[in-house]
């Protein structure tokens, strides 16, 4: 079991030795302009089946959400006809030029701003998957990342739920693919990483807008670009899961929000579930003494 | 507390996942309790020397388990890798350690339960009748030493996800399948076993349902806004009549359990489906909870306002 | 690799694919993949990418200083004459001769890049000048000038002549026109329809309909329309809409959405449909399909580059399916009767002094 700590070191704590410096997402939804080529290199790079073909209506977003077959989601969300500089609510700054001339992207006619960002898995310090899959097969790489071993899941479906984020599901089809009935999600491309590459996402994305590197270095440049769009009056901007302190130990893969992060469709305080779960045993304990105690009284003072 | 009156989602979607489980896995909840209880009742039954009690609680143990096992395994993405479960044993993974309890459990409750199945074969098995016979009560009260933890740890099972009704829960779940485990039992006791002898499983009937009912009660509570899964669409249904079974059931035993055989069948019958439909309810309000992206935002959100 | 296209040489020692491209890997560096933060550099962000052609970022950037050489505004100085150095320097590469200097004045009769002075920024006009009066080259001359496009709710606000009286016209059954101001019949087709491009998809769709990955993220044909628009003609978001216009009818799922707007134009609202134009319907193993936004649109190309007019056009949208086999012809046609539509309507070319509306 793990434990809380200040600085958690998810792959040495896990075992590794010499492990790399932990790896991981900054993704600055600031910068995203919704091509959705993350989409397409992960399916591309991981061999991912094509999984739905539903118009939603929500936007331009017809991925709708993570998922077995879709380890990249691009959320986008129009805001509209609030009046401009009302609360939570920045149009995007376009060019900071000069400083006194900001022009921006929400148009003063219609008041309307569309906000974009990649979502994916998080690998979390403290993974409610990986602690909860009863077959190990969910593991801590060396680059502090999670990832499913295809070939030891067998499908008990358990991470599904225990993901704080809804990011991991069981591949429901289409008949014939890879890895029908097992656990899926983002890799983090660890086949790229161990050959020293950058993970296809990061790699295809034209803004930066996804950037791949060591934790602790994104994590520095990520403060730095909130500091930067403050200055620039862009007040709403938040960064998201970069805290060690929260719920999950902070994330391997952390996001900079325009907007709280339900809008995003992400949780505003997860926790990881595993955090509970001694007082949990602590409970079954009880009960399983109370059950003890309960059939044990059912049999006292009776005649045979 | 005080609901917020608006919440914000991405268009409505949920944020987290609800389980793939299907029926098979509240099913196991319920089975698995059954079989647990059904044990303490059988070791009890033949500690006091109360042999048509022994051997009806030690069947329902076996056919509880073996029930259970069966549809653990169908509900794997892959069954023919069920043996998986074993690569390890994990104590951050419930599932995991209920697995071991029930690996164990198994084969002992099995050995108990087959001796009184070969017991009532018209002839006499030959070496394996004789070994069964010797092994039936270690194997019974060994069983019966596991069974709190299989009865109890399906509650951890549930509360230990990202599902805000289950997760919600966790004070009280354990002990509201504990619980209904002893009232399934205790009515299959009812149901099976002539009245004089079934004192003690009228006994836990009543105890489990009025302990499962009270708990439920304190459960609301602490689900918060999730509790509102509880009553409305199929939750509702399971969850209504369980309570219904569950307390006709548990006054009827009252009034007529050590009276009447028939009535105590009928009566056993309504706490061991009552607690049937417990399992379903609490399972659905569940799925229902991670469907809904309230249930996960606004719990959330308050606890970041406080 | 040549690091300019200056550097291309006549005697076949260098080689060179198209010209405007040499020097996006100068120095072996590929200059288009530089990322440098914009907080790191000049504004203009020369170290971003790279442009063509070499790196330049805005062409005949001459023109962003007086004729003396002196930014316009300081606050939008980009480049400017350096007299010290003696050349043209500033934020961006110069897109002119880097040491003529703005007094420079050519020797009379001497042609080409050579015979332009220092103050002719426009270096690939014969006379380095901007023009606003165009007297060769143009076949619709010699001003530009305001046209409404062939079909649109409005007369034309600045004069009488309705739509470019030079346009290339191809009147046939197939090409029909709807009526514009002053012709009546035009609230028969009282929308604008506009097509565009998604990013998911390469134009009319041939490749990406077939590829799953780009299928799945815009599976279906949809018109955008506003939700005042959607009100107005009853349509539902994810419910369908049929588009239909002076040549056929097609149908799409409706998106309403606020980032369409309805145009307020002298006092009237006008309403504009979106539309996508990358589905079309057949084509053996496409993954999706639907009616083709073209489809609605007519053909007739300006004068000078024969490019058609694909942008606007005059339509109405009702919600539901649209009719299908020999019903289909019919309801066009109903339209095309109440609107009074024919072969001849729709092909004057200059359009008549006094109104008739």
């Amino acid at each position: 079991m793990w434990g809380w700590s200040s600085a958690p070191d998810p792959a040495r704590d896990t075992g590794w030795i010499n492990a790399p410096a932990r790896k991981g997402f900054f993704t600055d939804g600031s910068v995203c302009i919704g091509c959705k080529a993350c989409e397409v290199a992960c399916k591309e790079w991981n061999g991912i089946p094509e999984d739905g073909l539903q118009l939603l209506g929500m936007s331009y977003d017809n991925t709708g959400g993570l998922g077995a077959s879709t380890w990249r989601h691009v959320a986008f969300i129009e805001q509209p006809r609030r009046a401009v500089g009302s609360d939570g609510f920045t149009p995007l700054p376009m060019v900071t030029a000069a400083p006194d001339q900001n022009t921006h992207a929400g148009s003063a006619e219609t008041g309307i701003r569309w906000l974009m960002s990649s979502d994916v898995c998080k690998h979390c310090t403290h993974a409610a998957c990986l602690d909860v899959c009863p077959t190990g097969a969910l593991l801590r790489t060396e680059f502090g990342t999670v990832v499913v071993q295809d070939d030891v899941c067998n499908g008990c479906g358990y991470c599904i739920p225990a993901c704080p984020f809804g990011v991991i599901d069981r591949r429901d089809g289409p008949p014939g693919a890879r890895n029908v009935g097992i656990a899926q999600k983002c890799t983090l491309c660890y086949d790229r990483l161990r050959d020293d590459m950058t993970p296809a996402c990061a790699q295809a994305c034209p803004t930066q807008s996804i950037q791949f590197g060591d934790l602790d270095e994104l994590r520095i440049r990520a403060h730095d670009r909130v500091d930067s769009l403050h200055a620039a009056g862009v007040t709403d901007a938040r960064l998201y899961l970069a805290d060690p302190n929260d719920g999950i130990g902070g994330a391997g893969a952390f996001f900079l929000l325009l907007d709280e992060p339900e809008v995003y469709g992400l949780p505003p305080d997860p926790v990881v579930t595993t955090r509970d779960l001694p007082a949990m045993w602590r409970t079954a304990a009880i009960a399983g003494a109370t059950l003890v105690a309960g059939a044990a009284a059912a049999f006292v003072w009776t005649r045979s | 507390m005080v609901p917020l009156a608006t919440f914000t989602s991405y268009y409505g979607r949920p944020i987290v996942k609800a389980s793939p489980w299907k029926s098979d896995i509240p099913a196991y909840l319920f089975l698995g309790g059954l079989a647990a209880a059904s044990s303490l009742l059988a070791a009890g039954a033949d500690l006091s020397n109360r042999p048509e009690l022994r051997r009806v609680a030690r069947i329902g143990a076996l056919a509880g388990g073996a029930a259970g096992t069966v549809a653990l395994v169908h509900d794997l993405g892959k069954p023919t890798r069920f043996l998986n479960m074993m690569r390890t044993a994990k104590p951050t993974s419930p599932m995991s350690i209920g697995t071991w309890i029930l690996t164990t459990f198994m084969p002992l409750a099995s050995l108990a339960g087959a001796a009184e199945i070969a017991a009532l074969l018209p002839f006499r098995v030959p070496i394996a009748g004789r070994l069964l016979d010797l092994g039936a009560r270690p194997a019974g009260l060994l069983a019966a030493a596991v069974a709190p933890g299989l009865a109890s740890y399906t509650g951890v099972l549930l509360t230990d996800t990202a599902t805000p009704g289950w997760h919600a829960a966790q004070r009280e779940l354990p002990l509201i399948f504990v619980a209904s485990a002893a009232a399934a039992a205790g009515g299959l006791g009812m149901a099976g076993v002539p009245v004089g002898e079934a004192t003690p499983a009228r006994r836990m009937a009543v105890g489990g349902a009025a302990l499962a009912l009270v708990m439920e009660q304190r459960m609301e509570g602490s689900m918060g806004l999730s509790a509102k899964t509880l009553h409305s669409g199929k939750a509702q249904r399971l969850f209504n009549a369980s309570r219904a079974l569950s307390i006709g059931g548990a006054v009827g035993t009252i009034v007529l359990g050590s009276r009447n055989r028939a009535a105590a069948a009928v009566c056993g019958a309504a706490l061991f489906v009552g607690s049937a439909c417990m399992r379903f309810a609490i399972f659905e309000a569940g799925q229902a909870s991670a469907r809904d992206p309230r249930y996960t935002v606004v719990p959330q959100r308050e606890r970041l306002r406080s | 690799m040549l690091n300019s296209f200056v550097e291309m040489k006549a005697d076949g020692s260098t080689s060179g694919g198209c010209w405007i491209y040499t020097g996006v890997y100068t120095d072996g560096v590929n200059q288009s993949a530089r990322r440098k933060p914009g907080s790191q550099q000049s504004w203009v962000a020369p170290e971003w990418g790279w442009a063509w052609p070499m790196n330049r970022r805005i062409l005949y950037n001459r023109a962003s200083a007086d004729p003396d050489g002196k930014p316009w505004s300081e606050r939008k100085a980009y480049i400017w004459w350096d007299e010290a150095a003696g050349k043209w320097t500033g934020h961006d590469v110069p897109d002119f001769q880097v040491t003529k200097a703005p007094s420079f004045r050519p020797e009379p009769g001497i042609g080409g890049p050579e015979g332009l002075a220092g103050d002719d920024p426009f270096i690939m006009q014969a006379d380095g000048k901007g023009w606003l009066y165009a007297p060769s080259g143009l076949l619709d001359g010699p001003l530009p000038v305001h046209y409404e496009p062939l079909e649109s709710p409005l007369r034309n606000a600045m004069h009488t002549q309705q739509s470019n009286p030079t346009r290339e016209m191809f009147p046939r059954k197939e090409n029909l026109t709807g009526p514009s101001p002053p012709e009546p019949g035009s609230d028969v087709y009282p929308y604008v329809v506009t097509t565009y491009r998604l990013t998911e998809h390469h134009t009319a769709g041939g490749m990406s309909r077939w590829s799953p990955y780009l299928a799945e993220l815009q599976p279906e044909f949809f018109c955008e329309v506003s939700p005042e628009l959607a009100a107005e003609r009853g349509l539902e978001h994810l419910g369908w809409a049929t588009i239909v216009t002076a040549r056929t009818a097609i149908e799409a799922r409706v998106l309403v959405t606020d980032r369409v707007t309805p145009l307020t134009v002298d006092g009237r609202t006008i309403h504009q449909i979106g539309l996508p134009y990358h589905w079309g319907v057949g084509g053996g193993g496409s993954i999706v399909s639907g009616d083709s936004a073209n489809d609605v649109m007519g053909v007739a190309l300006d004068p000078n580059v024969h490019i058609q007019d694909s942008k606007a056009a005059a339509c109405d949208i009702q919600p539901g399916r649209r009719p299908t086999g020999p019903e289909l012809p019919r309801y066009v046609e109903a339209y095309r009767r109440r609107a009074g539509i024919s072969v001849d309507t729709g092909t004057a070319r200059v359009t008549p002094e006094k109104d008739g509306s």
